[in-house]
């Protein structure tokens, strides 16, 4: 059937017109022409199931929670999980969800002791190897990997304790244990960047806290090796809150060494304050801050933190990557002589 | 309702006015307050986006998967140097879509990890239309397969329709907004936007190309 495709459009302009101001109109009063008017009807019937598009008006309330605060969500006991992996490790209960997976506690039936295994959908091979190259009692060591109904799983060593992230809300350490777990965790990152790796995710939750007081670093699973870094122009793994500015800007800066002393920094800055560096309500906010933001005021605090430890911990803070510790294995250096000497 | 994440502040407007009036230097100003936005509307877009795929919480924080886009959008935006204000839209409106297009592959594809859930209670990919929730009657997508095929789809719709609906759509401003910035009428706008939504539902209905 012939039509006019401007007379199409320009009935169609009407029947808008009068649609808008609320007025019901039938294609038939605005043309005669049967062509026009199947035509014209087979365009308002694909129009209006598109209207999904125009309600989209939703208020954002910028003091919801956003990207950078919301919580994750809790993971739920998921039926499709095999209860036991590798015939061997023996689902107990789930320590952890969200992020790149689930952790669970887990029997392991063989060595018969529990283990934490931490279950994803996506291949976490390369994590696994990653991790198992860092051999060190500060570093949550790694001993199996496999796969299973489709899940991956890889099997570390089951720290019992808390992480700093909780220890810092329950039982807040004092400055002298503040120092004394980041010079350890500094030391740790020394040996990690030694090896060759990046952390980029260095922040509370991944600190564990031993029950003997004594710390362990986890969560490798984004960290990579400098010479993977070197093709790499555009990374963004981390944490916003503890990611430094270099990595924030459009300069293609790379993560480095200094990016994890920043990171440090920002753990430690918390750790003596309870309080983050930079925070604000939503992602634009903290990332202002961290990006040109004031250096962050230490508030008081019930022990009074020696000055010289807020220089160190600002000077981890620098915009200025090289204004900062040249290396994680200085900071520890730094720290250890609050441990002994101020005392 | 606020400003900044539902169209243009005042203090923008400001600056395409002052651009307009040769103000070269205005961009530079004008860019900060397009970030923001745009930032906004990516946050807004990816959380409707992922609403409705309970299990894509179950394997990602959410704010893990925004954090991330916001980080590139912001570096994207900053790195560019625009001749024109509707120059930083488009930029902003193509990063704010391929961000949602890698948010959506990232959880369907193959080795996603949300893909082969069983516990999604619908599968909205794996049904035809009339298999679907009869109560959703809304027409937007369901799943992140249709959202990629949506995504994908606004980049074959003409230039001019392409151009308004990133306006409207990606970065949510207003018809007389988008018509400012474009040089052009709102009834151009209004005419560009209803192909515009024509042209998607007639592709839509052909469904996502396959792989071959």
């Amino acid at each position: 059937m012939n039509f006019s495709t401007a007379e199409v459009e320009r009935v169609l302009d009407l029947w808008e017109d009068h649609r808008d101001r609320g007025q019901s109109v039938s294609v038939e009063d605005l043309t005669t022409d049967p062509a026009v008017v199947k035509e014209v009807r087979r365009r308002i019937d694909q129009m209006e199931a598109m209207n999904w598009l125009d309600a989209d008006n939703e208020t954002i309330d910028l003091d919801s929670k956003s990207a950078s605060t919301i919580e994750p969500m809790p993971a739920p006991f998921d039926s499709c999980i095999p209860w036991m992996f590798g015939n061997r490790y023996v689902l107990n209960a789930l320590i952890a969800g969200g992020g790149f997976g689930q952790v669970w506690k887990a029997w392991d039936r063989r060595l018969e002791r529990y283990v934490a295994v931490k279950i994803s959908k996506i291949d976490n091979t390369a994590e696994a190897r990653h991790v198992a190259r860092l051999q060190h009692p500060g570093i949550v060591a790694v001993h199996d990997l496999g796969e299973e109904q489709g899940f991956w799983y890889i099997v570390f060593d089951l720290v019992e304790g808390v992480d700093l992230g909780r220890r810092l809300t329950t039982d807040p350490p004092t400055w002298r244990e503040v120092v004394e777990i980041m010079s350890h965790v500094a030391d740790y990152v020394q040996y990690a960047h030694e090896k060759g790796f990046i952390h980029r995710d260095i922040k509370p939750a991944n600190i564990l806290i031993r029950a003997d007081g004594t710390p362990i670093l986890a969560d490798f699973g984004i960290a990579v090796t400098e010479s993977e870094l070197k093709g790499e122009v555009t990374t963004t793994a981390g944490t916003l809150a503890y990611m430094a500015p270099e990595l924030l800007v459009g300069d293609g800066k790379r993560a480095d060494v200094c990016t994890d002393v920043y990171g440090l920094g920002v753990v430690l800055f918390q750790a003596l304050t309870g309080q983050l560096p930079f925070a604000g309500r939503n992602f634009c906010e903290v990332r202002k801050r961290i990006l040109s933001g004031e250096p962050p005021h230490f508030p008081e605090t019930p022990g009074k933190i020696p000055d010289e430890l807020k220089e160190v911990t600002l000077r981890c803070l620098s915009k200025d990557p090289d204004m900062r510790f040249q290396t994680a294995g200085e900071l520890a250096h730094e720290l250890r002589r609050f441990v002994y000497f101020e005392s | 309702m606020d400003p900044t994440y539902t169209g243009l502040t005042g203090e923008l407007q400001d600056q395409l006015d002052r651009m307009q009036a040769g103000d070269t230097q205005a961009i530079e100003k004008a860019r900060g307050e397009i970030i923001r936005l745009a930032g906004g509307r990516l946050e807004h877009l990816a959380r409707r986006m992922l609403r409705k795929n309970p299990r894509l919480h179950r394997w990602e924080e959410t704010a893990d998967v925004l954090q991330n886009s916001l980080v590139r959008l912001h570096r994207a935006l900053e790195t560019v140097k625009p001749e024109s204000v509707r120059q930083l839209f488009g930029l902003a409106a193509m990063q704010i879509r391929r961000e949602l297009v890698d948010m959506a592959r990232r959880h369907y594809g193959p080795m996603g990890e949300g893909a082969h859930h069983h516990t999604d209670g619908r599968m909205a990919e794996n049904m035809r239309p009339d298999q679907r929730d009869p109560e959703d009657r809304s027409g937007e997508p369901s799943s992140l397969a249709e959202w990629t095929d949506f995504h994908e789809k606004v980049d074959l719709l003409p230039e001019p329709e392409k151009e308004v609906f990133h306006l409207l759509w990606y970065e949510g401003l207003n018809q007389e907004e988008a018509a400012k910035i474009l040089d052009v009428t709102s009834r151009t706008i209004k005419n560009r936007w209803r192909n515009a939504k024509i042209h998607l539902q007639q592709m839509l209905e052909q469904g996502p190309e396959t792989e071959t």
